[in-house]
This record gives structure tokens, C-alpha cells and sequence, in this order.
């Protein structure tokens, strides 16, 4: 493992270079350029205020339904655009992966990078939504640093399984669209938690993403610290699929030029 | 073979029985293997057929490569030898086996691999260097140098997607062997670009070597006998013969040789060939055209400096006076090396109805490597418009070498030497022959 991580960090230049080549090959011949970034969180937060807080109206405890919205859709895009856009990265870069000698996970953890750009961007905006809508600026919001950590080595886990695992497996390709769509109805993005009934409360915590929402939004919106328990376990559970997910990937990646 | 265990520093690769093995192993044969079949666009294929047996694309190969060494890895098509490479730039991982290496390996193989189409030159300069594991300071310090040799200066801030394939590859180059690597891994990539850019990379080749440890890859023993001071022979997977350059290259040739000579006596000595084609009146008509060495045996693969002997079997239809017979030397694609004939040699020829022979003797053959082809021809008072016959790659031979020489004869030739020193006039013209080297 150390010897893995050693290797990374020798070849961090090349996971900058990929990203960077990424951003300015997206955003080359664009004209919003990196507005992009956030056309998809700000359009998605637009239509669910109209549906869940004009159409149907949603439970909420005295916060404004455009700002719980955008938290919980910029934390769900981190996660589902690094996702799809980092499982066929491998398979995409075939031509490196044949011919160059370096360790596979850059590919992969240099889309996270981009999508952990976007996200930044969408950190942004979000400070000026907070202005906007009045929302105070608490000691809470040091906690969210801390969730994105957690967020990160979760995202990198499921990254580095999938994307490994596409390689060998197509069939995942089809499969992901559907799983993120589920995943989003399934985590709390659009709705409060406590709209779940308090019986199924616990199984639907499981799914990791619910907490994580749910303590970005404690700190950012209600100016509270996220319940400490909650996220260590988070914490732990998210060390363990980034450490399985790498190893998984290492394990494999030795294949991925034959099966190419 | 070379088996020693001593893990010293100067050894910059080490192969210990590496195999390697092209199927999928039992754990992942229902997916991987289809996507291998997938791949090729093997339509139809069953997939109930995936237990086959496995293919050793090489075996039990233990070597090593120590600081400094230019190695030649050479071998026939199929034999292994874009395995080995793979194997030591560590994009494949053996089967069995270990693959050692230490420091910086740069290939230069598929240069340009690593491009991404929409960006700039400069940035995929960077991008390409990263990719080889240069730092970005190292980049950066290197810049200018690479700029330089790629020519490609003007257009360095165009996306590389409007680059010429020349200079897609000229990039590519001038990047990789700027990399300062410790071990260097190459195939025949001086055939790109154009003539004055290969001499560039020859150049750049020399220089580099002089710095890292050297891996050639080809089957061009030329490049491998004026790059290499050691080459390996892989034959079918295995280790063949590992040992100086010129010992393991004239191993091989003869090898060819003996095989090119037995393939060639298998076919049809004399049968329409690629661009055959004959003309002529007929009243003489050539039959056959063989090659034969000097103690007369047929043949058909020579080496520099072995005795040719050309036969003509000729027919005489209608009588006639002062017929006589040309030959002619032609590279395959068709410059003239050399051509004679009876009339301008002042042979008299006579000749009768029915069969005759007439041969054409070159003591010792000047030609380097290639594959020849014969003209041969026979007509009246040297008037080769008109002719009785001529026929046109009539008969082929191929000549292989054990000579470094460049080009396509080998002429004789010594280098004299006279060192520098201030205050004397220059020696007289043809003084001295202090380098002749004899070649046996």
C-alpha cells in the first residue's frame, strides 16, 4: 500500500496535467467557459424549487427551499458526475494505458479532480445564495471542510471499484446511469429526511450520501455542528471503501493492458 | 544466459523467468475473454470455447540490463519482441516471473501516444512529460531544448490536432529524449518523419545513449550492429543467444539465411514473379535463370562477398549470327546496381540450333542486405530495342550481411588518421592507413 501511495505522489504532476488538459480542453471553444460548471446545479436547483416549494409543497423547518435544494444537489452531482464521467476513463484512455507506464488510479482520480472543481465553483455560488437569503455565517460551517474529506474518500472508493471493474466489466456502463438515478430518489437531495417515517429512519441512513447531505446542510443552514457520531461512523465506513476500492483497483490493474 | 543474482545498482533492468501468457486466467475468463473476442471483432464466435490452451507469447526469460549497456533485442516477426518491450516499460506484468527496473525508463515507442488533441503543443508538452514522470520544474527546465528540436516552434501554441503527423511525431521525440531517463526503449521509430529529422534523431539517439542504458528493439540488424555493443536473439519466446553485438548478429543472419535459402529452394525456382514480364521476337529464347554460389550449388541467399554465378539456359530457334547476352542487377524497387553484356565486354558468342548455357561470374558479390532482382536477355548486334528475348525480374536472390555498412554496395575502403598538432604542416594526402579494420 505504501509502496502504491509512493508511486501516486511521484505521478501527482501527471494527475494535475489530466485534469488541467481536461478543463481547457471542456472548456476551449465554449463561450460561457467555466459558467458550465454551474448551469447543471443552478438549473437543477430552479426546477425543484418550482416543483417542491410552488407545486407540492415540502415540510421545511423555516429554511429557504432554493438553498436546502442547491446543497443537497451540488453534493449529489460531486458524486454522480465524478462517478460517471470517471468509469469508462480508463477504457477512454486506452492509448495511454498501452503505452505508458504509470499508476492507472491518475486516470480515474483526475476526473475527481475536475468534478472537485465544479464543486468548488458551486461552493461559490453558494456563498453568495447565503448572502442572498440571509443565511448567518456560524463556527458550524468549519465543520464542512471535514465532510468534504469524508465525501472525498468515499467518492474515491466507489471511483477506483467502479472504474476498475468497468474494465473488466462492461455491463456496469449500463448499469450506472440507473443506479445514480435511484440513488438520488433514495438520498435526501430534493426532500428533508424527516419526511422519511421515523421507523425507516434508520435503514435509510445507511446509504451514505444521506448523511453526508444531511450534515452539510446542519452546518450550512441551521448553523448547528452535524451530530459527531453520525459523522465518524461516516468517516470510518468511507476510509474503508477508499482503502477496499484501491486495493480492489490495484489488484486488477496489472490486467487492464491484456484485456484492452 | 545470463543468470547472476547480484542486486547491485548498476543494474538498471532485471528479468528473472519472466513468462508471459496471453489468456485470461480462470477468475475473470467469462468477461474478459469476450470483451478479448469483442475486441477483435471475432463476430459469431461461440463463447462456450473459453478454456483454450494457454498462449506463451514469451518464456523463462532471465537477463539483465547493467548502467550504460546498449542492448539489441532482435528476432523474427511474432518472436516476442513487442512482448519484451511491453514488459519492460511495465504496461504488461508477467505471468510468472520478475520484472526489475530502476530509474526513469522513457519508450519512445508510439511517440505522441499520450496527446490530448485539443490542447496546445506547449500544453501537451507538459501533458506528455507528465505522463513520462517529469516533474513540472523538470519540464520546465527542458522546455526551451525541446522546442528547439522539434521544430515545431511556430505552431506551439496551436491544439496539436492541426499538426502534420510529422510533427506530431517530431514532439513526441523531442520530448521523450529530453526526459533524462536512465533506461531508454525503442523500436524502429527512425523510419518517420523525414530524412533530415532521422538524421536528427540518430544524432539525438547517440547522445542520449551516451547518458542512460539502451534498448533497441528490431529486426533491422543494421541500426541494432551501429546502436548496440550487446544484442539479445529471441526466437519464438525464448532466449536464443545473448552476447556481443557482432557474435549474436551473425548467429542470427546465418539463422536467416539458412531459412530464407530453404523457404526459396521450396518454391518454384523460376515462375511468373511480381512484375515479371518478357518480350522479344523469339528467334533465341531465355529458359531458365538461376543463381548459384561459387562452388556451383544453387542458391539463392547470398552474403557480402560470397562468389554469384548467374546461368542462362538459352534455346536457339532460328539460325543466326553475333547473337548475345545481357544481364542485369536491379534493387526491388527497381534502381539499377549493376548490368553487363557480351557485346560491350567484346565475347564472342556462337551459337546453334537447340539448347545452350551461358554464365555470368561475379567472384565476390559488393552487394549489401536487400533482395535483387535479374534482367537477363539475349538479341543481335547490341540492339536491346529490338531484342530476341528479355526478360524482365526474371530470377531473385536476396544477400544478407555481416558488414555495418550503410547503403547498398559495400566498397573497399580505410580510414587514416593523423592526430592534430599545432605548428606542423598537415601531412601529405594518403599518408597513413593507422584504422584499416579487416573484416573476415
Amino acid at each position: 500500500m505504501t509502496r502504491h501511495l509512493t508511486r501516486l505522489h511521484a505521478y501527482r504532476g501527471l494527475l494535475w496535467n489530466l485534469a488541467l488538459a481536461e478543463m481547457k480542453a471542456r472548456h476551449r471553444q465554449t463561450a460561457l467557459g467555466m459558467v458550465w460548471a454551474l448551469v447543471q446545479p443552478v438549473s437543477m436547483m430552479l426546477v425543484m424549487t418550482a416543483v417542491f416549494s410552488v407545486f407540492v409543497k415540502l415540510p421545511l423547518e423555516n429554511a429557504p427551499y432554493a438553498l436546502f435544494a442547491y446543497i443537497g444537489v451540488l453534493t449529489w452531482l460531486l458524486f454522480a458526475n465524478t462517478l460517471s464521467n470517471g468509469l469508462s476513463s480508463i477504457v477512454a484512455n486506452m492509448n495511454l494505458v498501452t503505452k505508458a507506464s504509470f499508476p492507472r488510479e491518475v486516470i480515474p482520480l483526475s476526473k475527481l479532480v475536475v468534478g472537485g472543481f465544479d464543486f468548488l465553483v458551486g461552493l461559490l455560488l453558494l456563498v453568495g445564495l447565503m448572502v442572498v437569503f440571509h443565511v448567518p455565517f456560524s463556527t458550524a460551517l468549519l465543520m464542512v471542510p471535514a465532510i468534504v474529506v469524508i465525501q472525498i474518500l468515499l467518492i474515491i472508493g466507489v471511483l477506483l471499484f467502479c472504474s476498475a471493474l468497468y474494465v473488466l466489466y462492461r455491463d456496469i456502463g449500463a448499469l450506472l446511469p440507473l443506479v445514480l438515478q435511484l440513488g438520488m430518489l433514495l438520498s435526501p437531495v430534493v426532500y428533508p429526511v424527516n419526511a422519511i417515517p421515523k421507523e425507516y429512519q434508520a435503514i435509510y441512513m445507511l446509504n451514505p450520501m444521506a448523511t453526508l447531505i444531511e450534515a452539510y446542510r446542519s452546518a450550512i443552514l441551521f448553523a448547528a455542528v452535524p451530530a459527531l457520531p453520525s459523522l465518524v461512523v461516516a468517516f470510518v465506513v468511507a476510509l474503508a471503501v477508499c482503502g477496499g476500492g484501491y486495493q480492489y483497483f490495484k489488484s486488477v490493474e496489472r490486467r487492464f493492458a491484456d484485456v484492452m | 544466459m545470463s543468470c547472476k543474482q547480484t542486486s547491485s545498482d548498476e543494474n538498471v533492468l532485471e528479468f528473472d523467468l519472466v513468462s508471459k501468457c496471453y489468456e485470461p486466467s480462470a477468475s475473470w475468463v467469462h468477461s474478459g475473454f469476450r470483451h478479448l473476442l469483442r475486441g477483435a471483432k471475432k463476430a459469431g464466435s461461440s463463447i462456450g470455447t473459453q478454456e483454450k490452451p494457454c498462449l506463451w507469447a514469451v518464456r523463462d526469460l532471465s537477463f539483465i540490463i547493467k548502467r550504460g549497456e546498449a542492448v539489441g533485442i532482435i528476432g523474427e516477426n511474432g518472436a516476442g519482441k513487442s512482448t519484451i518491450l511491453k514488459l519492460m516499460a511495465g504496461i504488461i506484468t508477467p505471468t510468472t516471473g520478475r520484472v526489475l527496473s530502476r530509474g526513469r525508463l522513457v519508450s519512445l515507442i508510439e511517440l505522441g501516444a499520450g496527446f490530448n488533441p485539443e490542447l496546445s503543443g506547449r500544453e501537451n508538452i507538459y501533458l506528455n512529460g507528465a505522463v513520462l514522470g517529469l516533474s513540472r520544474k523538470e519540464i520546465a527546465e527542458e522546455f526551451d531544448r525541446i522546442v528547439e528540436f522539434s521544430g515545431v516552434g511556430g505552431s506551439l501554441d496551436k491544439p496539436v490536432k492541426y499538426y502534420s503527423s510529422g510533427m506530431y511525431a517530431r514532439l513526441g521525440f523531442a520530448i521523450a529524449s529530453h526526459a533524462k531517463a536512465d533506461i531508454v526503449l525503442t523500436d524502429e521509430i527512425l523510419t518517420v518523419g523525414d530524412i533530415a529529422f532521422q538524421r536528427q534523431c540518430m544524432q539525438k539517439f547517440e547522445e542520449v545513449k551516451a547518458q542512460s542504458s539502451f534498448v533497441l528493439v528490431s529486426h533491422d540488424h543494421q541500426l541494432v550492429r551501429r546502436i548496440c555493443s550487446r544484442a539479445i536473439w529471441i526466437r519464438k519466446g525464448i532466449i536464443q543467444l545473448d552476447g556481443s553485438c557482432d557474435k549474436v548478429v551473425d548467429a542470427y543472419l546465418e539463422y536467416v539465411r539458412q531459412r530464407r535459402d530453404d523457404e526459396l529452394k521450396g518454391r518454384q525456382p523460376l515462375g511468373p514473379t511480381i512484375g515479371a514480364s518478357r518480350w522479344g521476337s523469339g528467334e533465341i529464347e531465355i529458359e531458365t535463370v538461376t543463381t548459384h554460389d561459387g562452388n556451383g550449388n544453387d542458391r539463392r541467399v547470398f552474403r557480402t562477398g560470397d562468389g554469384l554465378i548467374i546461368r542462362l539456359r538459352y534455346y536457339v530457334k532460328v539460325p543466326n549470327r553475333d547473337p548475345g547476352f545481357c544481364v542485369q542487377i536491379r534493387t526491388k524497387d527497381d534502381c539499377w546496381v549493376h548490368g553487363t553484356n557480351t557485346f560491350d565486354d567484346g565475347i564472342p558468342i556462337r551459337v546453334q540450333l537447340g539448347r545452350g548455357v551461358i554464365e555470368l561470374r561475379y567472384p565476390s558479390l559488393s552487394l549489401l542486405a536487400g533482395t535483387y532482382w535479374l534482367y537477363a536477355g539475349v538479341t543481335s548486334q547490341n540492339d536491346w530495342n529490338a531484342p530476341y528475348d528479355l526478360r524482365v525480374n526474371v530470377q531473385q536472390f536476396d544477400v544478407v550481411t555481416a558488414f555495418p555498412d550503410g547503403g547498398m554496395v559495400r566498397l573497399e575502403h580505410c580510414w587514416n588518421h593523423v592526430e592534430a598538432d599545432a605548428g606542423r604542416p598537415d601531412p601529405p594526402i594518403g599518408l597513413v592507413a593507422q584504422h584499416e579494420r579487416k573484416f573476415s
